[in-house]
This record gives structure tokens, C-alpha cells and sequence, in this order.
């Protein structure tokens, strides 16, 4: 079912490129956060897309933030070279560890990539000469610190991404990795070469998890181990797929903004407990709307057809 | 006539079970095989082991002269060999259309275009009439309209060998008779089948040769009549007297 219009579309698009020239600092570096988070839900949801429940999307966030920062830092490679190279080595360990974990099903899978985060955080802080250990390591703020440069720069990746979700949303891609989330055996059997499939989709996803990184710490200029490779990262990227709607190009983006927005009204709103108010939020969004927000705007649009 | 599968001394244990035990047979191209037994002698665990969804511990599968052994599942697939569940699985995401655009993509020898894909589903949702349930997801669909999806999808792979399992659970006479007319019209197109079936009216109806297994063993084979006047399949099915 079409959800949106051609025109709702362009309209996004028209005010998207527009409006930081109108807003404050404090509001365009949100937008910039959004973005992020909507590149990083966006991005888990094509994983999730084959039933790939990752647990390491904080792992490619940091991996592509630490290759990035360490290109930078130790070759003076130019910043464009140095986010290609991140968001490419991001999806090479992610085929990697797609040929380790993906035989791995559910929980079990969940657990591997939550160990390969923690493990590379250790790894991070245990390599100080290298990676600066818990002090991190400053990186040079991108575009020398201005912002509209960066927001424009993150609203191309989100396009990219967005391009790449919905040309695999049409293909017969689609057919394949819906087969493998409902039953992996019966998709193998039908002749879905599921390995290729769930590999494919969970690279692509490391990919923009690890551009996103490497640029999202060379806009806050510095990175550290805590940060990088903080589950919280992972967890967000769930949860606003889940608020937006699973399993589509428009729901992980609008949960992104929707949960953002509300997350910074909180905080603006209450100086203590704001996240008390936020959890309860998701909780009380969980259980009634299980589908998502796409899910009630879904049944809406049913039910006014009707 | 050429000979499309040969199994040698197929033998499969689940920890202390041996649910297949040095099990050959052979099957002919055009053949209907029936593969009968009281619950659990190991029918569906062939049908497993010839899918390639269990590897074998022991025993040789031919397929169309290949051994087929190291193949895994999809492999199996593209060199034609499809099959159904004895509990139906249809993708509960997908529609009818898309559940048989999925094989018909990706099931037969090589990858097809969506486009070619599409004029094939619609073949086969003619051809297994489901003409104006296209757009139907699996909830709304009656069980034996569930089970013309299952074999739908099996035939959307091109197979060379259809393994049947258990069509006729679930359905009403009237049922069985439209899947037994299907089953005989995809036969007729040269497509060769093993089927694992309980209602004996449509074993008699359709298979060329039975195949009778007890605790993983072929006790019997032959014609239908011929397995059902043997002493030893009654024992297996009705118990030997102890008195």
C-alpha cells in the first residue's frame, strides 16, 4: 500500500534543503542528531528486513568512526577518503562476521554481534598508543565546524540510503528477504540462496552504520571508546524502527524524528526524569501501536477507504 | 526409462533414534512413488534428507546422475527438486502472488527477471486454480486453498522431482479430489513424484508404486495391491495379535 504521495515526497525534500538556512544553531545541530539516528534506524531496519536481529550496529557506528579518525590521523588522508574507506572496511568485517554469526538464528545471532561490540570497545580501549584508549582521539571538526556543510552532508547519505531501501523494496530483493524473515528453511528450499541474501543486506546495513559514524564523529571532532561503541547507539536504532514502523523506508525515519523530538522537548521540559517520561512513552507507544506509526496511519487509511 | 533419483543406504539417527536406516530405493522419470507408514517410521525425514534441510549420516543420493550429497538446500532447488510440507508454510508476509513469485524467481536453474516471474505465477495460479486470490494473504485462504499455494510454489521452482508431503491432511473428499486432479496434471507434464500420503484412496488413485517404511526400513514395495496384501505392512499398521 502507498502510504505517501509523489508530492508529500517532494515537499519533504524542498523544505528539508531550505530550512536550515531559517533556524538558530541549537535547533540545526538536532536536525543534524536526527539525521544520524534516522540514517542509523533506516540502516538496521534493511538488516532486520531478513529477520537479522543485530545487536552490532554500535559496532559499525564506532568502526567506521575509529577508521575514519585513525585515517585521519596517522595518513592525513583527505576527509571524503576517509569516510569512503570507513563505510567500505564497516561492510568487509560485516560480510566477515555475517560468514561467522548469520549461521547463528535469533537470540543466538543477537548475542554474537552484542559480543563483537563489546569486544571491539575493549579492543579500543586496550590499544592506547593506537587508539588513545579512553581519552579517544581528536579528530578535525568537519567543515571546521560549520554546520550547514554537515547537515547537507548527512541529508545525502540519508538519500543515498533512502534510494538504496526503496529500489530494494521494488526488486526481487523484497521477495527474497521477506521469504528468509518468515522461514529460512522453506526460502532455501524454494531456492533462496539465504546466506548470500541475509550477508548482502546485513554489509549494506554496516555500510551506512559506518559512514554515519565516521561522520558523526568528525562533526562532534572527537571519539571515544564509551560513546563509539555504546549500546545505547544500537538500542535507538531499534527502537525508532519499532516507533516508526518495521520493515519499510519511511517508518525508521519518522520514528527517528518522532522519538528525537520528543526526547529534547523532555529534556528542555524537565531538568530530572525526563527519560522516566520518555520510557514511559515507548511503552505506552509499544503496546498500542504494535505496528508502528506507519501501522496506524496504515489502518487509518484502511478504514476511510472502506 | 532413465533413471532421475537413486538413493543408497540413506541412514539418518536423532541422537539415540535412527529415524532412516540403509534405505534405498530407486525412482524412474514419470514415476508416481508413494512413500507409506504408520506415524514417525521416517517419511518426512527422507523427504528432509532428499531436500537437503538434514544432512544424511550415512548413504548416497543421485540426482539426475549427480551425487547431491554436499548440495544445500537451494542447490538442491535449482537442480530441480521442489517440494511441500506436511505442515503448510506459507510466507504469512506475502500475498499468494508474491509466495509464488518467490520460487519462480529464484527456484529454477537460473535467476529470472521479475517480469518473466510474473507471467509464470500467473500459469500457475491459473493452473492451480487460484485465479482472483492473488491479492489474498494466507489468512484469508481456505486450507486447501493453502495447500494449491504449497504446491504452487513447488511448481514455480520447475522441478524435475516434486516431493509431496502429506497433501491431503486437513482436506474434505471434494478437497482431495481437486488436489489428486492436480497432482495428475502436473505428472502428466513429465514432472516425476514422490509422495508421503496416509489416505490410502488417493495412494491407490495415484501412485505407479508403493514404498511401505516401519522404524526407518522399507518393509515392502510393489504395487499397491501388492503392499497391502503383505503380511507384514498389515503387522505394521494393525499390531500382531499377542494371544
Amino acid at each position: 500500500m502507498k502510504i505517501f504521495s509523489n508530492t508529500f515526497f517532494v515537499l519533504i525534500i524542498i523544505s528539508l534543503c531550505s530550512f536550515p538556512f531559517y533556524i538558530n544553531e541549537y535547533y540545526l545541530h538536532n536536525a543534524i542528531i536526527i539525521i544520524c539516528f534516522a540514517v542509523l534506524a533506516l540502516s538496521w531496519d534493511l538488516a532486520a528486513r531478513a529477520g537479522i536481529l543485530s545487536l552490532a550496529h554500535a559496532a559499525f557506528f564506532g568502526l567506521g568512526g575509529y577508521t575514519s579518525a585513525l585515517l585521519m590521523k596517522y595518513f592525513s588522508l583527505p576527509v571524503p577518503l576517509c569516510f569512503t574507506a570507513a563505510g567500505i572496511f564497516g561492510s568487509l568485517v560485516a560480510v566477515l562476521l555475517g560468514f561467522v554469526t548469520l549461521r547463528l538464528s535469533g537470540l543466538h545471532f543477537a548475542i554474537g554481534t552484542m559480543a563483537f561490540t563489546m569486544l571491539l570497545q575493549v579492543l579500543a580501549l586496550h590499544f592506547k598508543d593506537f587508539t588513545g584508549g579512553a581519552m579517544g582521539i581528536s579528530i578535525p571538526m568537519l567543515f571546521d565546524g560549520s554546520r550547514i556543510p554537515s547537515y547537507f552532508l548527512l541529508i545525502a547519505v540519508l538519500t543515498v540510503l533512502l534510494i538504496c531501501s526503496t529500489l530494494l523494496q521494488r526488486s526481487s530483493f523484497y521477495l527474497a528477504y521477506t521469504s528468509i524473515r518468515t522461514n529460512e528453511s522453506t526460502a532455501a528450499v524454494l531456492g533462496v540462496n539465504t546466506n548470500f541474501i541475509k550477508i548482502s543486506l546485513f554489509s549494506l546495513s554496516s555500510f551506512f552504520a559506518s559512514i554515519t559514524g565516521a561522520i558523526y564523529f568528525s562533526y562532534t571532532s572527537s571519539i571515544i571508546p564509551y560513546e563509539a561503541f555504546s549500546l545505547d547507539i544500537t538500542v535507538s536504532s531499534i527502537v525508532m524502527a519499532v516507533f516508526g514502523g518495521l520493515f519499510s523506508t519511511i517508518g525508521p525515519i519518522i520514528g527517528a524524528f518522532f522519538l528525537k523530538m520528543i526526547e529534547e522537548y523532555l529534556r528542555g521540559q524537565f531538568t530530572s526524569g525526563h527519560m522516566i517520561l520518555y520510557g514511559l512513552i515507548l511503552i505506552f507507544a509499544v503496546l498500542v501501536m504494535p505496528q508502528g506509526i506507519l501501522g496506524v496511519i496504515k489502518k487509518w487509511k484502511k478504514l476511510f477507504k472502506s | 526409462m532413465e533413471e532421475i533419483i537413486q538413493i543408497l543406504n540413506l541412514t539418518k539417527s536423532f541422537g539415540g533414534l535412527r529415524a532412516v536406516s540403509n534405505v534405498s530405493f530407486k525412482l524412474q522419470k514419470g514415476e508416481v512413488l508413494a512413500i507409506i507408514g504408520p506415524n514417525g517410521a521416517g517419511k518426512s525425514t527422507i523427504f528432509n534428507l532428499i531436500s537437503g534441510l538434514f544432512p544424511s549420516d550415512d548413504g548416497i543420493i543421485f540426482f539426475n546422475g549427480n551425487k547431491i550429497n554436499s548440495y544445500n538446500p537451494s542447490k538442491r532447488c535449482h537442480e530441480g527438486i521442489g517440494r511441500t510440507f506436511q505442515i503448510c508454510r506459507p510466507f504469512e508476509d506475502l500475498n499468494v502472488f508474491e509466495n509464488i513469485c518467490v520460487p519462480a524467481v529464484f527456484g529454477g536453474k537460473r535467476r529470472k527477471k521479475l517480469t518473466d516471474a510474473h507471467l509464470q505465477v500467473k500459469k500457475i495460479i491459473d493452473q492451480i486454480g487460484l485465479r482472483g486470490k492473488e491479492e489474498f494473504v494466507v489468512s484469508q485462504l481456505t486450507p486447501a486453498q493453502i495447500k494449491k499455494v504449497e504446491i504452487g510454489r513447488a511448481l514455480a521452482t520447475d522441478p524435475l522431482v516434486l516431493l509431496l508431503d502429506e497433501m491431503m491432511s486437513g482436506l474434505l473428499p471434494h478437497e482431495s479430489d481437486e488436489i489428486v486432479a492436480l497432482i495428475n496434471k502436473i505428472n502428466s507434464l513429465g514432472v516425476t513424484i514422490i509422495m508421503v500420503e496416509h489416505v490410502m484412496r488417493v495412494v491407490k488413485e495415484l501412485a505407479t508404486r508403493v514404498i511401505v517404511l516401519d522404524y526407518g526400513k522399507i518393509i515392502c514395495e510393489g504395487t499397491y495391491e501388492e503392499v497391502m496384501a503383505n503380511e507384514l505392512v498389515i503387522e505394521a499398521y494393525m499390531g500382531r495379535d499377542i494371544l
